[in-house]
């Protein structure tokens, strides 16, 4: 069993973040957006409005963040993801209970079937060819099928970048690393304080003197 | 050769009727109406009058036809305020920035047009989207519109007009956009003047002002919709506690609270009686002034250039020269978007007028 990599200081995580290309700015956007998203669900709607509003936005924007730094998006066994133009990595948006916990491991709001089993079992196993040639447990892995996760309970909002092992009993079963975006209690000084989160955009239109 | 429509672009830029210029310049208004109808050619004391009364440089009256500001392309706010005059002398500004951007444009490669023609929307608020999804803005909030504006290729000049009834207009000319904003007004409410400016060009680049009330009002959709955009304004503000709590919050969007209320009221995170309340409050509290208000936005383009040709030894008054320009009204046309200069006062009103040596 690989021992699960817990990435929760702002130092190592900014620097786990650079293989992927992202930065946490850019991953509280998506977590915005699914917050957002759920904010849309009225009372009218299905029950279900909200974690379905997450999921439809969850996705579009973990696409949107990284199909804009050159991923490809990308869909096999109904799972909906994104994908690395150059290496077996993809990452896929999932609505979990609890993300950002030390003392918990996500699971999926609504369970795992088998797709999920099937890419994860593809994409991890290739991590793992042989004993010999198995990645170390305390290397960074830079492929697979990662899974962006968000869970919102209320004013407690958390997100998390993590690798699962697998699947079983219809959930994710253990983690091989974790890289906590949004910690316990960060969102609501985000969320309070209104001019956190997203910079603001800056322009500087480019102006140069002709040729005589 | 002395140019006729020239006199009449100074005369509507300073905001005389053609009595009080000849009042003013100590003619007859019968030897005015012939000079500018060619029934009469000017003596050199007429023309020595007129010069003076209207302040502008001798030269200025013997250059080619200027290029004037289509009317009907135009778009003023406040269209039932804004009188005759007040919309000519804006107009005339007009003219006289055209010259200078053109004068500009010989000198400096500016950033060339990047904008949607999105004329067939009908949705302001789809459109909105569609503009920040062109230029990659997304849901973020928008820092500086002037630069924005700028680096989209829109010429921003200032219409440094002292009159509430002008709050900005916009046109296109030979495919390059113009936006003027009157920067007597607060930062906030320029901001939005800008973004509503915006909106005329690329949701009303075939159509003018004919296209009135409507027109405006999709403008104003445009710009809320732009300057706050609904996933981030529901995201950030949620519930509203009152209205300490949009005070703070208007500054990511660079709004009034004025305007961050109504957005939250359109959005329905404001109920009916919530939204009649806030505005009671902000007009009682704060009247004309905005709380906890921004600095002026400055234009990086004009900034570059001045610096540059100051570099060269090129002033300001070098450059009113070359255009053959008064000094004021180059100052006017930047005032608030270089933030060094004052403005000249404009007078409105006849019996108000008078000559400045």
């Amino acid at each position: 069993m690989i021992p699960v990599r817990v990435y929760a200081e702002d130092w190592e995580i900014d620097s786990r973040l650079v293989p992927f290309g992202v930065t946490r700015a850019e991953l509280l956007e998506i977590t915005r957006a699914v917050v957002a998203a759920r904010s849309d669900a009225v009372a009218d709607d299905p029950a279900s409005a909200e974690g379905l509003f997450a999921y439809i936005y969850g996705t579009r924007w973990v696409r949107r963040v990284f199909r804009a730094k050159g991923w490809i998006r990308h869909r096999h066994e109904n799972i909906e993801s994104v994908r690395h133009p150059d290496r077996p990595l993809q990452i896929v948006y999932q609505s979990v209970d609890l993300a950002s916990s030390n003392i918990h491991t996500p699971l999926a709001v609504s369970g795992k079937g088998s797709g999920a089993d099937r890419i994860i079992d593809e994409g991890q196993g290739c991590l793992f060819v042989d004993e010999k040639s198995a990645t170390s447990p305390f290397d960074p892995i830079n492929s697979g099928v990662w899974f962006f996760c968000v869970s919102v309970n209320g004013d407690d909002v958390r997100a998390e970048l993590s690798l699962p092992a697998g699947v079983s009993g219809g959930n994710f079963n253990g983690f091989i690393e974790r890289i906590f975006i949004i910690r316990d209690g960060e969102w609501a000084g985000i969320h309070v304080t209104e001019s956190g989160g997203l910079d603001p955009t800056e322009f500087e239109p480019v102006v140069s003197r002709k040729k005589n | 050769m002395f140019n006729v429509s020239r006199l009449e672009l100074a005369r509507k830029r300073r905001r005389y009727t053609a009595k009080s210029l000849a009042d003013q310049a100590g003619i007859s208004p019968v030897t005015l109406s012939r000079v500018v109808n060619g029934q009469q050619i000017a003596d050199e004391r007429t023309l020595d009058a007129l010069v003076r009364a209207l302040r502008f440089p001798r030269e200025f009256f013997y250059l080619d036809d200027f290029d004037p500001v289509d009317a009907d392309a135009a778009s003023f706010r406040s269209l039932t305020a804004i009188t005759a005059r007040e919309r000519e002398a804006a107009l005339a500004a007009g003219s006289l920035a055209f010259e200078m951007a053109d004068w500009v444009g010989e000198r400096y490669n500016l950033p060339s047009a990047e904008l949607l023609d999105l004329s067939y929307e009908r949705d302001p608020a789809a459109a909105a989207r569609a503009m920040r999804q062109f230029w990659s803005i997304g849901e973020r909030p928008i820092g500086n519109m002037v630069k924005l504006l700028e680096t989209k290729g829109v010429r921003v000049f200032s219409l440094a007009e002292n009159t509430k009834n002008v709050d900005a207009f916009s046109c296109w000319r030979n495919g390059e956009p113009y936006v003027f904003l009157n920067t007597f007004k607060t930062t906030e409410r320029s901001r939005f003047d800008a973004a509503h400016e915006l909106a005329h060009l690329v949701l009303h680049k075939h159509g003018g002002p004919q296209q009135g009330r409507q027109a405006e009002l999709e403008a104003q959709l445009f710009a809320s919709s732009f300057l706050m955009p609904e996933d981030d304004v529901r995201a950030s503000i949620p519930i509203v506690g009152g209205l300490q709590h949009i005070i703070r919050a208007k500054a990511r969007w660079g709004v009034s609270a004025s305007a961050l209320a109504y957005r939250l009221h359109k959005l329905n995170i404001l109920t009916d009686w919530q939204y009649r309340t806030f505005v009671i409050q902000i007009n009682r509290d704060f009247g004309k002034t905005e709380p906890e208000g921004l600095p002026p936005e400055r234009s990086a383009v004009w900034q570059t250039v001045l610096t540059d040709l100051w570099k060269q030894g090129v002033s300001r008054n070098q450059i009113a020269n070359a255009l053959r320009l008064p000094h004021d009204e180059v100052e006017n046309l930047l005032f608030g978007l270089t933030g060094e200069t004052k403005p000249i006062p404009r007078i409105a009103g006849k019996n108000r007028l008078r000559a400045v040596e």
